[in-house]
């Protein structure tokens, strides 16, 4: 704690708190069978010194606490940070998008860098990447969004490029993997389109925005049931429902955010639950119905943070706590 | 007591026969002519067996089992009804609310309800004397079942009705049943046999009435639905938020209500249950209240274990929380994360060829594993510091070994003018220099052999080989070796075109 003096705590009986010097956006949590669970923190400061800092959480005492020796300087502000889904016990893997697609192997007292991974074979930069998913089922591969267009499958165990694609006609800003070769993307152009890697000349549109080209900002696929994956708009308070068995037609729209929504996570143990985070400071738990009401669908339960909420993180490893981020604050709530 | 027995009995054994989930008698108030409350009934459904001490005890006995459930849940009923007056609180029950299936709250909460003639499927029963039979209970409109909702949470789906003595007998189940007269005739046929005259000289008045002579009416649909959120069993604290909802603002609504007659009750229900609300009602959410606030204080008090339920950071949602909300820029770090940070990376020309700049920059210097820029530029300091420290060393000792290549030049120059001599004479200056070491120089023609043997020092090849380039000599084959400190250099060398030349012109 000494090298950390400005980073306090504020402890709860249902929710933690840490405090950054810096604005906080991306944020992982560790799959990696420990008692204490990692959790890294990206940075968002508008220039090109960003840093990633790892903190543990002990559930037992309620703690997050800072390892200094395990942050590290990161060029720009991470678009996403992620944890390898399924870590060998030699070492975790941290991956980050920004510049390159970079990893970064987690020990114990150390972090170091493993590669940066770049698709452009012509030209020493790569298109700036929105985001990516790192794939539970073939842990090898990983899929990057990009501004150009293009979604890039690496294998990252080889460090090279599997397929690269042109996903969309405008900038892709968010990727998610549904099986170990099916994968969906949200872009610019106001559409979600789903691949399949064994039929890389097609593509599905399962949802179109209702004002052409309202951008689509996230996307977050149903692990517990793949039938199910939700998307947020531009400037909008909406959660859209989508079943992939009903392109176009979204299954549920959930309004009751007062604000624009900035983050969604499906509950990981629970296939009809989703939580999700907006500029109205709220984090709301929703229960999809079978069948939804005349008057739209009510959330179940409700919290409300100090300001807008950027980051949403509800993790299989740690499936009782919901990490949010807020200000320079992250916080960890009790389900 | 005998009589309450014996009805208890026989509401168990016609439920059992026809393996429905519950049987209630309804009996007339004693107090509240024409009015229908709760007099017995049988639990016949699915029970948890977490209460695993009673559940052993009983288990032989299938119809003990039974009973005592019930006589539980009534318990349990007047437990929780005596909210609020702790000094008639009786802490011995042996269900707490969490211990209940849905099922089993459906039935626990039918104690708190009352039917006035005609009101609600009892009272429409005792009113119309016939008998009635409800499917798909729980989709039924409030007018028709006014605890459709109730039903909905515990899965009852079918209800049927028939006046019975001073009363109205009420069988439920959780499948659907169609109407089946045979199955209204065997209740009946246990129910009214062994003689029904014992059953008669039952006293009514030995009917509990939680609320003495309060006027129990069937609550409105607004209620219902916050029951029906309710009893999953454990998720108390949205239970409880929810009641306490009502308290805070419903029961001001019923307060300003409170001059409506009593006597038009039965009437404003009939035509829409929700449209006035009445004393008595606000009694009743009183009660209701309290039930749950106690509720509370049971599960907290006894359940310990349980209790992290309550410890979620999240609360029951409410449409408005008081807070207001002030508009800011939307989506703001989300959008500079996608439109921004991108544009970081390269943005107008001027940055990217910065950044490009730098990223060749970092290429070329050896780095400390930082990646910033200052950083970077502290790095290419160091670094040229460096170079330059190690070219001046190096120059200095060239100027030392071209002040003698100097002369060659100059005499190779002179030669050129007539004085005959062979550049590589002027090599044997060398040896003054090293002179505890040996080299021999030989030349023939344009070959120039090189043969030194010296201590080995740093830069001695590169002094060599700056002596030899400003000798004009280029090295075509090097042999060299180091044993114990000394070098052992062999050199073939020509001299330099240009230099050939004017030496062959000499010549």
């Amino acid at each position: 704690m000494d090298s950390s003096t400005l980073e306090s705590q504020v402890r709860s009986d249902n929710f933690v708190t840490y405090e950054s010097p810096c604005t906080l956006y991306s944020m992982a949590i560790s799959s990696a069978a420990a008692s204490r669970r990692r959790i890294a923190l990206g940075s968002f400061i508008e220039e090109y010194a960003n840093r990633v800092d790892i903190v543990t959480f002990d559930e037992e005492t309620l703690s997050i606490k800072p390892i200094p020796k395990l942050s590290f300087d990161h060029p720009y502000p991470p678009t996403k940070l992620m944890f390898h889904p399924n870590p060998k016990l030699s070492g975790d893997i941290l991956a980050s998008s920004g510049d390159f697609l970079r990893l970064y192997g987690v020990r114990d007292n150390s972090i170091e860098p493993i590669s940066v991974l770049n698709n452009s074979k012509s030209s020493e930069f790569c298109a700036p990447l929105t985001s990516f998913d790192w794939n539970e089922v073939e842990p090898r591969r990983i899929g990057t969004s990009s501004i150009d267009t293009t979604c890039t499958i690496w294998d990252v165990e080889r460090g090279v490029v599997e397929t690269q694609l042109i996903a969309h006609d405008k900038e892709v800003h968010d990727i998610a993997w549904g099986e170990a070769g099916v994968f969906a993307s949200v872009s610019a152009d106001g559409s979600v389109r789903v691949f399949d890697l064994r039929d890389k000349e097609h593509s599905t549109i399962i949802y179109e925005s209702p004002q052409p080209d309202t951008p689509l900002l996230r996307l977050a696929w149903n692990k517990q049931d793949l039938r199910y994956m939700a998307t947020i708009l531009m400037d909008s308070n909406k959660i859209v429902i989508l079943d992939i068995r009903s392109p176009t037609m979204p299954v549920a729209e959930l309004e009751r955010h007062r604000g624009s929504v900035n983050a969604i996570a499906w509950a990981p143990v629970s296939s009809q639950h989703i939580c999700s985070a907006g500029d109205d400071s709220q984090a709301l738990i929703w229960e999809l119905p079978a069948v939804a009401g005349p008057n739209g669908i009510d959330p179940m339960s409700m919290y409300t943070a100090g300001a807008e909420i950027n980051q949403l993180q509800w993790s299989a490893s740690m499936p009782d706590w919901i990490a949010i981020a807020f200000n320079n604050k992250m916080q960890l709530l009790k389900v | 007591m005998a009589a309450m027995e014996n009805l208890r009995q026989k509401l168990a054994m016609a439920v059992k026969s026809i393996q429905w989930s519950y049987a209630i008698f309804w009996s007339i108030s004693t107090t509240e002519p024409g009015v229908l409350t709760w007099c017995d009934g049988y639990y016949n459904g699915d029970i948890k067996t977490r209460k695993t001490v009673q559940a052993e005890e009983m288990k032989e006995d299938d119809d003990e089992v039974g009973f005592q459930r019930t006589e539980q849940l009534r318990q349990l009923y007047e437990l929780l009804s005596a909210a609020g007056e702790p000094q008639t609180r009786r802490p011995s029950a042996a269900l707490s609310p969490e211990d209940l299936t849905d099922a089993e709250w459906y039935f626990l909460v039918c104690m708190t309800f009352e039917f006035s003639n005609g009101q609600g499927l009892p009272g429409r029963t005792l009113a119309n004397s016939t008998t009635s039979w409800l499917c798909n209970a729980h989709f039924a409109d409030s007018k028709v079942f006014s605890r459709s909702l109730l039903a909905k949470s515990a899965s009852i789906q079918t209800v049927a009705c028939f006046p019975y003595l001073e009363g109205v007998v009420e069988f439920g189940i959780t499948e659907k049943v169609v109407e089946d007269q045979n199955i209204i005739k065997k209740i009946k046929a246990f129910i009214n046999d062994p003689p029904p005259q014992k059953i008669l000289e039952f006293p009514l008045e030995s009917c509990p009435h939680i609320l003495d002579d309060d006027t129990m009416l069937e609550y409105d649909q607004t209620l219902v639905t916050n029951t029906h959120n309710s009893p999953k069993n454990g998720c108390f604290q949205s239970h409880e938020q929810s009641w306490q909802f009502i308290d805070d603002e419903e029961v001001s609504v019923f307060e300003n209500n409170s001059t409506s007659s009593s006597d038009c009750i039965s009437q404003n229900l009939m035509s829409g249950p929700s449209n006035l609300w009445t004393e008595d009602d606000s009694r009743y959410q009183c009660v209701l209240s309290k039930i749950f606030n106690n509720t509370h204080r049971l599960i907290s008090g006894t359940h310990s274990t349980n209790s992290y339920l309550n410890e979620s950071a999240f609360a029951s949602w409410k449409s408005y929380n008081g807070m207001e909300w002030k508009p800011t820029s939307s989506q703001m770090l989300l959008k500079k994360a996608l439109y921004e940070v991108p544009k970081m990376h390269e943005d107008e020309d001027d940055a990217k060829n910065l950044n490009h700049r730098f990223s060749v920059l970092s290429s070329l210097v050896p780095s400390r594993g930082k990646v910033d820029k200052v950083s970077l530029l502290d790095d290419a300091i160091d670094y040229l510091k460096t170079l330059e420290r190690r070219l001046k060393m190096l120059e200095s000792n060239e100027d030392r070994l071209s002040k003698k290549s100097h002369d060659v030049q100059e005499r190779a120059c002179d030669s050129s003018y007539g004085t005959k001599r062979k550049a590589s004479c002027d090599v044997d200056d060398l040896q003054e220099e090293c002179s505890s070491d040996c080299i021999t120089v030989s030349a023939i023609e344009k070959d120039v052999t090189i043969e030194i043997r010296c201590r080995w020092r740093e830069d001695m090849m590169v002094q060599v080989f700056y002596a030899m380039s400003s000798l004009n000599l280029e090295s075509y084959s090097i042999q060299s070796s180091n044993v114990d400190g000394i070098l052992t250099l062999s050199i073939e060398s020509k001299v330099f075109k240009e230099l050939y030349a004017v030496n062959s012109e000499d010549d």
